[in-house]
């Protein structure tokens, strides 16, 4: 009994998480430029804006 | 996808390299695969050997498995950082070494240390192998071969099992060690052909250009814009880990608790649902590429909790092996959808990371489910903590 309920448990939530997940299916992965700016290039700026 | 795209067939598609950096993914998962179960078939002869029990000995496959989400989450940050090849060879190179140490172990705390160690590299692994791998496939065909590519891990496994009934009479433990380590040196030569995925090189180059990089990319996963989607993919991998631990990881533990079948008798069901998940894998992975990886997900698992209660309800123990078989068909190979789901769901800066922290948080807490619940629920027997996969 206990794997039944766990069976059930685990497939009820990777259910709903799918819900609120998107379709990637098809998907094309292309560069991306997220982040900080790098320290060397704050540096640079913070020495060119005095 | 264009016409001509769909006239070739899907594998004729990839380049000789695209080939190169999947197997490279494959076979690094395979051999993870093997060093890690291996230990599952001697545990009780090291036990003998240091005169420690077999709990004690059970604690180094649970420090393992804590220990890989600090190798998935540092090989990750290395990965999108580097890139991936070098990681990989690391990952590979590491966990090999710490198996080949191991079978010189002089006392039980030192193969307690080492082999704990090999966690790290193990966790390192996945991410890294599967950013490779998925990066460098093309888009029409990557359900497919992610989910082959996760299936490694049972022939892994498979070939775990193989070993121990052939060599372990005649080289014993310390000797499976030494041979599990040996087929790294084929991964690390077939490294040396593979080149970084082209996305990758091109975000890189444009970081550069822009002056901008991700400097702490685990908490890039919790801001706003990815925080949701970091948040769901764990949850959506907790829930497979479940699962896949209901299903394999539990169900040699309850055989033997509650009808009293030996160690040995249980390994050939648990092998054959292994190799048939491998052989589903393909089906899944086909119907991924076809209607979508959350369409497959939902029919496979709906499917799952279908067969489930046919073989846990019944005392028929024929019964209950048979349906674990067929059950090695849906729910067993629910987790290969892992590689591709959670490498498309991360953009290229943070993918590594990010599939390596979400695939592990979700095996670790997947792991204590099962557990959990058979502490709340009436049972007959004691429950160890699983971490197949």
């Amino acid at each position: 009994m206990p794997l039944l309920i766990a069976t059930w448990f685990g497939s009820a939530n990777l259910l709903a998480a799918l819900l609120f997940g998107p379709e990637t299916k098809g998907k094309v992965f292309v560069p991306d430029v997220i982040g900080e700016t790098a320290p060397a290039v704050r540096l640079a700026e913070a020495a060119a804006t005095g | 996808m264009s016409d001509g795209a769909s006239a070739t067939p899907w594998w004729k598609e990839p380049t000789k390299h695209q080939w190169l950096a999947w197997s490279a993914g494959f076979f690094g998962w395979m051999l993870d695969g093997f060093d890690y179960t291996i230990f599952g078939f001697v545990m009780v002869a090291i036990a003998k050997e240091f005169g420690v029990s077999v709990t004690a000995v059970a604690g180094v496959v649970t420090m393992t498995l804590w220990l890989r989400i600090f190798g998935a989450i540092g090989a990750g940050w290395l990965a999108d950082r580097i890139g991936r090849r070098a990681p990989l060879a690391l990952a590979i190179l590491w966990f090999s070494l710490c198996n080949f140490i191991a079978g010189f172990s002089p006392s039980f705390a030192f193969l307690f240390v080492v082999r704990a160690a090999l966690g790290i590299g193990m966790g390192a692994e996945w991410p890294v192998g599967a950013s490779l791998a998925m990066e460098s496939w093309p888009a029409r065909s990557r359900g497919l071969m992610g989910c082959v590519m996760q299936g490694g891990f049972a022939i892994g496994f498979a070939f775990a099992s193989v070993a121990y009934g052939l060599l372990f009479d005649s080289i014993g433990w310390r000797g499976l060690f030494w041979v599990a380590a040996l087929p790294s040196v084929f991964c690390l030569f077939l490294l040396w052909f593979v080149k970084e995925p082209p996305v990758w090189l091109e975000n890189r180059r444009r970081q550069r250009e822009a002056g901008i990089r991700v400097e702490a990319p685990l908490l890039a996963l919790f801001r706003p814009g990815l925080r949701m989607n970091t948040l769901t993919a764990c949850w959506w991998m907790a829930g497979v880990a479940t699962v896949y631990y209901s299903v394999f990881g539990l169900f040699a533990t309850w055989l033997q608790t509650e009808f009293r079948i030996s160690p040995a008798a249980v390994a050939t069901p648990v092998l054959i649902a292994n190799l048939v998940s491998f052989v589903s894998a393909w089906l899944w992975g086909g119907l991924a590429d076809r209607i979508g990886r959350r369409g497959a997900c939902v029919i496979n698992t709906a499917t799952c909790c279908i067969v489930a209660p046919l073989y846990l309800l019944t005392r028929d123990i024929g019964w209950i092996i048979g349906g674990f078989i067929v059950q090695g068909f849906f729910g067993g190979t629910i987790v290969t959808l892992a590689p591709a789901y959670l490498t498309e769901r991360f953009p290229t800066s943070v993918r590594s990371t990010a599939a390596g922290f979400c695939y592990h948080v979700g095996i670790v807490f997947g792991a204590f489910v099962p557990v959990g619940i058979s502490y709340i629920l009436p049972s007959n027997g004691t429950w160890d903590l699983p971490c197949l996969c």
